[in-house]
Parts: C-alpha cells; structure tokens; sequence
C-alpha cells in the first residue's frame, strides 16, 4: 500500500538518479578533456619557447661571434696535419717515458765487479741483475739510515739455473714497486722492512757504495742476483726487503745499472740494491 | 469530379463537430511532433558537438608550431632564417593622451633614429596608426610601456629572422614586411616557403655554415690587410656541384635590409663578371690535350720575350727567352706559352668548350642576382682566341670558374651548380662531358705542380694536396688596362689526388703591402687565404691531412728545366 503510494516518487528518484550519475560521468570526460588540453597547450608554449630560445641561443653564438671570441680570448687555431694520425701504432709513437727519479739517480751509482764465479752462473743474461748490497753513507751520522738488504744463498742457488728465463718475468711486476718506493721518501716503515729483509741475508754480499766492492762479496752477489727478482714476487716478506734496500741505494745502484740492459730490468735493480 | 461534390457538403453538414475535435487532435499532434523534433535537433546537435568539437579545437591548437613561413636551414640542420614573433610598437596620435612634446623627447631617447621634432611631427599628425618600431627587441618593448601612454600599441607580429646575421647574407637575400622573399633563395624559394603543406619542414641548403663563417673571416682578413674593395669566395663540391660556401664582401645584414650599404648589395660571386686572368690557363691545356693539340707536358713552344698578336705584344712577367715545355708554362704562368696552345686549338673549339663549359651564359644556379658573362662575341679571331686562353678578353663570374674547375676535375663532367642540398628526392644531376676522363686525371699533376713549385706555393695547406693556379688580372679602367688596380684570384682543387672540393678566393683590387714586397699578384695576396680557409675546412669537409701522400708528379717534374 504504502509501497504503491510512493512508487511514483521511487520512479522519480530513480530516474534522477540515473541522470545525475549519467550527468556526473559526462562532467568528469569533460573536466579531464580541459585538462588534457591545457596540457596540450602548455607543451605547445614549452616548444614555442624551446624554438625562441634555440634562436636565441643560435643567434648569440653565431659563427662571426665564435670566431670574434677565438680571436679575442681562445686563440685556438685549426689543428696542423702533424696533428692527424693513420692508426693507433702512430700514436704509440708518440709516447715518451720520461726518466723517473730512479731512472736519473741511477746516473750518479757507482761501480760493481762481476766475479768468475759469477759468470757462469749468468752467462749472457745481462738482464738480470745481481744483488749485491748496497750501503750508501749519508752525509750526516745517522747510524740508522745505512742498511743491509741480503737474501739468502741456499734459496738462491737452487733456483738460478733452472730459472734461468724465469727472473725476467717478475721483472715487470717488481718495476713500478721500485720506483714507487724510491719517489717515496720515508723514513719510518725502512728499519722494520729493513730487518726482515737482513734476517735472511747473511751470506748475501754486502756492497758499499764507495766502490769498495770486495770480490768475495761480490762473488756471493752474484748469484743471489736472480734470486733477487724471484723473491719479490714470492713471499711477501721479501719484497720489503727490496723498497728498504732500493731507497738506501739511492746512489749506489751502478753495478745493477750495468747488468741492468732494459729499462725493465734497471727499475728493478734498483729494488734489488 | 466527385470529391470535388461531397466536400462542400462534409464541412457544411452536420458532421461538423467531431470532424473539428479530430481535426484539434490532428494539430496537437503536428505541433507535438514539431515541438519532439526541434529537441531531437537540439539533442543530435549537442551530440555531434560533444563527440567532434573538441578534436578539431585540438587541431587548431596544433597548428601554431607551424610557423608561417618555412625555416631556411644549412646542410647539417643549423638555422639560416627563422620566422619569430617580434615585438612591434604602433601609435594612435589621435588617440594620445599625454604632451606630444614631451613624448617626443622621450621618443626620441629610446629610438633614436629618427629626431625629437620627427616624432612630434608624427604625434600631431593626427593620423589613426603609425609604426615607430616594428622589430622591436624586449628590452625597447619594456621601456616604450614604462612611458606609460595609452595610445601606445604593441603586438605581436611574425619577423623573418637570420640568426647567423651577416653570414651568407647574399644566399638567403631577405623578404619585406609582409613576408615575401625579395631577394636570394627567398625570393627563389617563395612558394616553396609559404606552402601551407610544407611550412613545417625546413628548407636544406647546401651551404655548410662553418665552411661559411671560414670563408668569410678569412677574406674579410685579407680583405682588410691589402684594402682591397671587395672580395668573393666559393667553395663547391667537386662531384656534385653543390656550393658549401658562398661569399661576397663587403656583407650584406638581411636581418636589416634597408640599412646595408650600397656597394653590399652586389653580390660578386655570381652577379660580378671580372676578367679571371690566368687561372683560365688550365682549361687552355686541358681542352688542347682534348682536342689532341697537346700530346703531353713535354711538348715544346717558343717562348720569347715578348708574342706579336694583332696590334699589340704579348708579354710575361717571368720571360723564359728559351724553349718551354707545357709544364713550365702553366708552372711560370706564361702568356706567350698559353697563347701559342690556343692559337693552336683555334676558336671554334675553344668557343665549343666554353660554350660546354657553361661559360658563354649566365652562371647555373637558383639566384636571380646572375651576372652576364662578357666575350669578345663576333671578334672572336685569332688575337680573341690567344687572350681568352690566358683569361683576358673574356669576363665570367667567379662562381663560373668554380664550376669549371669542379668540371675540369672530377673527370670532366659538367654539372649545375646548385643551393639546393641534394638528397633522395633531389639526386645529383646526370650532368654532361666536357673534357674527358684521362684529359681530367692528367691535369692533376699539373696544377699540383704550380703549388708545389710555381707561382701558387703560398696556396699549399701542408697535408692537404693543394692544386690550383694563381691569376691576377688587371682592371679596365677608363677603357684601358691599367697595372695598378687588378683583381687576384686563384682557383683551388684539393685533395689534388682525389679531387673533392674546389676554393676560389677573389680579391677586388688589392694594394701591395711591405709584406708582399710591393707585389699585388695572386701569389701573394689571395694564395695565402685559400691556404689558411683549407688549412681549417678540409678536416670539417671529411678531408684528412696526410703528408705522406700526394699527386704523382713524375709526369710533368722531368719535363721542368732546374733553375741555377
């Protein structure tokens, strides 16, 4: 009863209802379309803008400006054909190893003999270098600045002729460490690299700077000249013993430099000492 | 006949009263129907609205970006011109409000091309509308509102603009206020410009704007050093003809056409026709080699000091008085040797050369600013035949020699020279023979060895393989030839051993400077300037130095007698 009294009004709201939701979705589609085309119309003024400012940009760096400023204040100029190269092995060519610190002391070292008994432990192989040990006096009494760097020789002559081609190969891992250290100056880490590296040193040669090679001793450097390279890449401990002795050296690598027929070779001698 | 009967008798009866309650209902309807249909129109209408306005509004919103007249860009996209939306000012003199006196003054301290008492004549006109700037930069826009006077207008109107200023002012030429091209590619290029379809995709060139900015600061350089009035530069691809530079000094600013100078207006390497001198000298030996003439460099000429040609002599300013080869009379530039080789070819041929050549008309390109070339027309006898050999007699545009050189060494095909940047839809022209291929290849030494040893050696870029030939020739002045005012050109082909692109340099009567020793010739004016312009385009150009390359010279170096 009360249902068919109000179906009229039910049959309004419904329709309403139907309306305004209908109403309400096409006021949506319309507030999005509006927003897409604000959109549009802003990305349209950003590439307006974007044009104006290429034209601007173009214009204050016209060629006749760029090459006012060239004049003015780069001064570049076009490169010369000396300047072009073919290929990568032209630019190789190019490169020049400056000498290092090492390289330049190396100049002023003083002497080492090669023994007899050397000689047919390393016959023909200048390249290695023999280890001789090196004392270099400081001008100023510092007791603790003079170093011994020895390896020992048991090790040593077990190794040198089988190893004959071997010592090269260390070599290049062995150089920059060498140099590094040499450009290095400091003086704390030498006594305990230093210690290490005399331990096992006894009947390795002691060489002094001062020319004074001793033959015996120069005798037992020999052999452990190849040793030398050997080691600095085997135990770690012994390659301290190389930065010690390198730095203590300084100026007197002489010996190593004349065994030494590479560069390669040389920058390692200098560890060696 | 029978309805006709009843009806009178139906409406006039006693039917009457239901026939007009129907007849009530009968109109309800129609009105109900009338009122359902102008809804349904309504509503059908709203619909379509609905689902097709906005696309269209979308459309329209689209098309600003189309600007309304198409970019003029260079052949790797850097824009020549552009269309913007400048500033412009108007004025309402009868609508002022303020003292036209007073706004005058200020008139005038903001734009002072014209003079305070001009602006108040203007402002008390009492005209309706005035422009007082119509390319108005921000910065003038921003001060003009700060006066504060209502009948001030602004408004935004398109400009044709040329970023690049007074660079290539003559290729691009300029349009008037209301956007037609009226001189260069913009006049050429009008309809292609404004075609509604094609406004949004730019116009290629083919100039290159570095090559461009080289050419000109160089020449401007030299120009300046030996005060020469005026000078001319072009660099042409060989194989295609396309131009990569063209240049006329002094400039011309587009962005403010009115205002250029006078003698900027002349466009020098296609609209000045000059006596090219020597430089004609090697298309003299390539077309006697052609022609078979001339069978070699080592074909030997008399040469004298001094050649009688009709009523005057023939002279050289290095006279060899001996025997000479072919190669050391392009090497000396000798007249009296060129001379001789034309006589040989005779006139016919050589006008059959020219004529291939393109020499005889007006240059082939787009421009509109074409010179006519001068010959010496029905007089072309035997004396006309010998000066045009060496280049006097007959005047031709520099543009035309480029082209030459380009037909003379990419194998001796001629093709037109061009603006337009070739591409798949306009592919390089066929062209046609002039000269042929062995004749093309063996000319390559030959012109290598002015540079490398003749009258050219300040041409040479080191790396480069510069060939070319140095020509001065002297200016007609007063109806005589006079050695004080000359025009120097010379023409360069580089890489001379696979030739690619052509330099000529030209200088409008240069002075001898204490540099120069006094001299004025080619040689030491305008060699220099192609040797620096290649010494910074060839690796731009895709040419790399090598100096470990070069032209075999085998060929014309024996056939060279060694000096002291």
């Amino acid at each position: 009863m009360i249902a068919r009294g109000f179906k009229s009004v039910i049959w309004v709201a419904t329709v309403g209802g139907a309306a305004l939701s209908c109403y309400m979705v096409s006021l949506r589609v319309a507030t999005e379309r509006n927003e897409l085309a604000r959109v549009e119309r802003q990305i349209i003024a950003a590439k307006r803008d974007i044009r104006s400012l290429q034209t601007e940009l173009g214009t204050r760096g016209r060629m006749t400006q760029l090459e006012q400023w060239n004049a003015e204040v780069l001064a570049l100029s076009a490169p010369s054909s000396a300047q072009f190269l073919k290929d990568e092995f032209t630019l190789a060519r190019l490169y020049r190893n400056d000498p290092t610190v090492a390289d330049r002391s190396a100049e002023v070292r003083l002497a080492s003999a090669a023994t007899e008994a050397a000689k047919p432990a390393a016959p023909g192989k200048p390249a290695t270098p023999p280890v001789v040990q090196a004392v270099a006096e400081r001008p100023a009494a510092q007791p603790p600045l003079i170093h011994r760097a020895s390896f020992t020789t048991a090790e040593v002559q077990a190794k040198p002729k089988p190893a004959a081609p071997a010592p090269a190969k260390p070599k290049p891992a062995a150089k920059p460490e060498a140099r590094r250290t040499v450009s290095a100056t400091s003086t704390k880490p030498e006594p305990d690299l230093s210690k290490p590296a005399a331990k096992p040193g006894k009947p390795a040669a002691q060489r002094i700077a001062i020319a004074a090679t001793s033959k015996p001793e120069a005798a037992s450097s020999r052999p452990t000249a190849k040793p030398t390279a050997k080691p600095i890449s085997k135990p770690a401990s012994k390659p301290s013993a190389k930065p010690e002795a390198l730095r203590t050296a300084a100026a007197t690598a002489k010996p190593v430099r004349e065994a030494a027929a590479t560069p390669r070779a040389k920058g390692k001698g200098g560890g060696g000492n | 006949m029978a309805s006709a009967a009843i009806l009178p008798d139906r409406y006039g009866g006693a039917g009457q009263r239901p026939q007009g309650l129907s007849l009530t209902y009968q109109r309800l309807m129609l009105m109900m129907l009338v009122f359902a249909g102008v809804t349904m129109l309504i509503a059908g209408r709203l619909l379509f609205l609905q689902l097709f306005t906005d696309r269209g509004g979308a459309g329209q919103i689209g098309n600003p970006l189309i600007p309304p007249r198409a970019d003029i860009v260079d052949r790797n996209g850097t824009p020549l011109a552009r269309t913007i939306d400048a500033w412009s000012i108007a004025i309402h003199p009868d609508r002022l409000l303020g003292d036209p006196a007073e706004l005058a003054v200020k008139l005038a301290q903001l734009m002072p091309e014209r003079s305070a008492a001009e602006y108040q004549a203007m402002l008390t006109s009492g005209k309706t509308f005035v422009y007082l700037s119509r390319r108005a930069v921000p910065e003038l826009v921003a001060a003009m509102n700060a006066l504060g006077e209502p009948a001030i207008e602004f408004s935004r109107e398109p400009q044709r603009m040329y970023p690049q200023t007074a660079m290539a002012g003559h290729i691009l030429g300029w349009t008037d206020f209301d956007g037609n091209g009226v001189a260069g590619m913009e006049r050429v290029l009008q309809d292609r410009l404004s075609d509604p379809a094609l406004r949004g995709t730019p116009v290629a060139l083919s100039i290159d704007a570095r090559v461009q900015g080289v050419m000109e600061a160089e020449l401007s350089a030299a120009m300046t050093k030996f005060s020469a009035i005026g000078a001319a530069g072009i660099v042409l691809d060989i194989k295609t003809g396309e131009v990569i530079a063209m240049t006329s000094l002094p400039q011309l600013n587009p962005n403010k056409p009115g205002r250029n100078a006078e003698a900027a207006g002349f466009n020098r390497a296609t609209l000045g026709v000059y006596e090219l001198g020597s430089t004609f000298k090697p298309f003299t030996v390539a077309m006697a080699m052609d022609a078979g003439v001339v069978k070699g460099f080592g074909q030997m000429y008399n040469c004298p000091s001094g050649l009688k040609a009709g009523g005057f002599t023939i002279t050289d300013t290095h006279p060899f008085n001996r025997a000479c080869s072919v190669a050391e009379i392009m090497k000396e530039s000798s007249n009296i040797g060129t001379a001789q080789i034309a006589a040989q070819l005779g006139s016919a041929r050589q006008q059959e050369f020219l004529r291939k050549m393109g020499f005889l008309e007006p240059v082939s390109i787009e421009l509109n600013e074409r010179g006519r070339t001068l010959t010496p027309g029905a007089n072309w006898g035997d004396v006309a035949t010998m000066t045009v050999g060496y280049g006097h007699g007959i005047a031709v545009t520099p543009l035309h020699l480029a082209n030459g050189y380009a037909t003379l060494f990419n194998g001796g095909i001629w093709r037109p020279s061009t603006l337009i940047k070739y591409d798949s839809r306009h592919p390089v022209p066929q062209g046609r023979r002039v000269f042929s291929e062995e004749t093309s290849y063996r000319m390559r030494a030959l012109l290598r060895l002015v540079v490398t040893d003749g009258t050219g050696g300040k041409a040479d870029a080191k790396g480069y393989r510069v060939g070319g030939k140095t020509g001065t020739a002297e200016k007609i002045v007063g109806g005589r030839y006079t050695g004080a005012a000359v025009v120097t050109t010379f023409a360069g082909v580089f890489p001379m051993d696979e030739p690619r692109y052509v330099v000529v340099a030209m200088l409008d009567d240069p002075k001898s400077t204490a540099e120069t020793f006094g001299f004025h010739t080619a040689g030491w004016n305008v060699a220099p300037v192609v040797s620096k312009v290649i010494g910074r385009i060839g690796s731009l150009l895709g040419v790399q130095p090598d100096e470990r390359r070069d032209v075999n010279m085998t060929e014309v170096l024996q056939y060279v007698k060694k000096e002291g």
